[in-house]
């Protein structure tokens, strides 16, 4: 059997790692129409109420850690929203602070305080309830292979493909054409809003969030 | 982590109307002891209020707990999330909606720890604990112990901690966690049953 030579093997396998990290992110290039757009709540519905408080089953992994609880998302002022995870046994987790366009950490649980941990999670957070979406210029683009998707402006390779009838179906961030996160919507169009929101963190951090709505107990 | 499980653990050792210090308090302690001794199992169903000050949001989350001499304890939340506790001698199982978790307590000295300080709260014995400096209260309705923690961790993140004793003290009928930044945990125990019989198949978790 004909023996290829080690130099070879390596600079295929090079071309083959090229061609799939090129491809993941290829999907949104080539736009058969692109707009300059201002993101509004008429072009997809947002994830939070403007008036009352969001509530939402969460759990997190990273590393071997398994953390489940509950996330409350509520505005304290015009410019301010608190988001605050609480386990189920009523430990407080974090509690961040979205203010200005920035996310700033108000208190996080000592043994998780790491500062790439609550990094990825204030990022993380940010991306999935769309804090840093609305108001914010994009690229509203389509394909042959996407109906419709936005290019946010301003970041790189951040990509939400959504339309406004059936929400939000994913988000998809890159970094150096490596996929950072994967951010799925599961919009329930009866209630006009996301039952669950899950993100997937790659890379050195690998990070796994799962949102699902609590609906409001009326008793 | 081990700081992390202790303190996950804590808010289970969590009514203030008029209370004035009790006079008396070596009587309310063998009041204590002697429900303690002759207590061999609790059932009961609980109301846990998170109050959350800053957001004026409250979670309120219900469930169902058992406890049997010596060392066995089912913890089970049913709403809005199902999340179950259970602690049988020396191991713990924790059991949420994806996973099931086992600790070995005798391998992990903060389980042993957390055992120790849930099954007191449980049983009210955790006043002869020296990680916590205990008042005594009492008005017309009940007692109230004031347990102010003594030990870095817990100072680091609780206030104080509030067991609550009807007149008989005949159990626990009420617990408060206050954090430092004065957000409230309370779980206030309903449908109680003393010393009913309780298999121990409920605290095997498979």
């Amino acid at each position: 059997m004909l023996q290829l030579p080690k130099p070879y093997l390596l600079l295929s396998s090079i071309c083959i790692c090229l061609l799939i990290v090129s491809c993941r992110i290829s999907k949104f290039k080539h736009p058969t129409t692109c707009n300059r757009v201002v993101i509004t709540e008429k072009a997809f519905p947002a994830v939070l109420s403007e008036n009352k408080a969001s509530k939402f089953k969460t759990s997190i992994d990273v590393l071997k850690n398994h953390l489940t609880g509950i996330i409350i998302v509520k505005k304290t002022d015009s410019l301010t929203t608190h988001i605050v995870f609480v386990t189920e046994i009523g430990m407080k987790m974090f509690d961040f602070e979205w203010k200005n366009n920035d996310m700033n950490a108000i208190y996080v649980f000592e043994p998780i305080n790491k500062e790439s941990l609550i990094k990825s999670l204030k990022t993380g957070i940010k991306q999935m309830l769309l804090l840093d979406v609305f108001d914010k210029n994009a690229a509203l683009s389509s394909n042959k292979k996407i109906t419709s998707y936005y290019e946010m402006e301003g970041e790189k390779h951040r990509y939400i493909i959504a339309d406004t009838i059936t929400g939000i179906s994913s988000q998809q961030i890159f970094n150096k054409n490596k996929k950072n996160r994967f951010i799925s919507y599961t919009f329930d169009s009866e209630k006009k809003a996301y039952s669950q929101i899950k993100s997937t963190q790659f890379g050195v951090v690998k990070i796994k969030i799962e949102l699902n709505s609590i609906e409001e107990q009326h008793e | 982590m081990n700081k992390l499980l202790l303190l996950i653990f804590l808010p289970f050792f969590g009514f203030s109307q008029n209370y004035k210090p009790v006079k008396d308090t070596l009587f309310l302690k063998q009041k204590i002891e002697s429900m303690s001794k002759i207590t061999n199992s609790i059932e009961a169903d609980f109301i846990q209020e998170k109050n959350l000050s800053m957001l004026s949001e409250k979670i309120i989350s219900k469930g169902h707990f058992v406890f049997k001499k010596e060392n066995m304890l089912r913890w089970e939340y049913q709403t809005p999330s199902k999340y179950l506790i259970v602690i049988n001698k020396d191991k713990v199982i924790i059991k949420d909606e994806k996973k099931t978790n086992k600790y070995d307590m005798n391998s992990n000295k903060v389980f042993k720890e957390i055992n120790d300080i849930m099954l007191s709260c449980v049983q009210g014995t955790i006043f002869k604990s020296n990680k916590f400096k205990t008042s005594y209260y009492e008005n017309e309705k009940g007692y109230k112990l004031e347990l102010i923690p003594q030990v870095k961790n817990m100072k680091e993140t609780f206030k104080k901690i509030n067991l609550y004793f009807d007149k008989n003290v005949t159990s626990v009928a009420k617990m408060e966690m206050i954090e430092n930044n004065d957000d409230l945990t309370s779980l206030d125990f309903i449908n109680k049953k003393l010393n009913a019989p309780v298999a121990e198949t409920i605290f095997i978790v498979k």
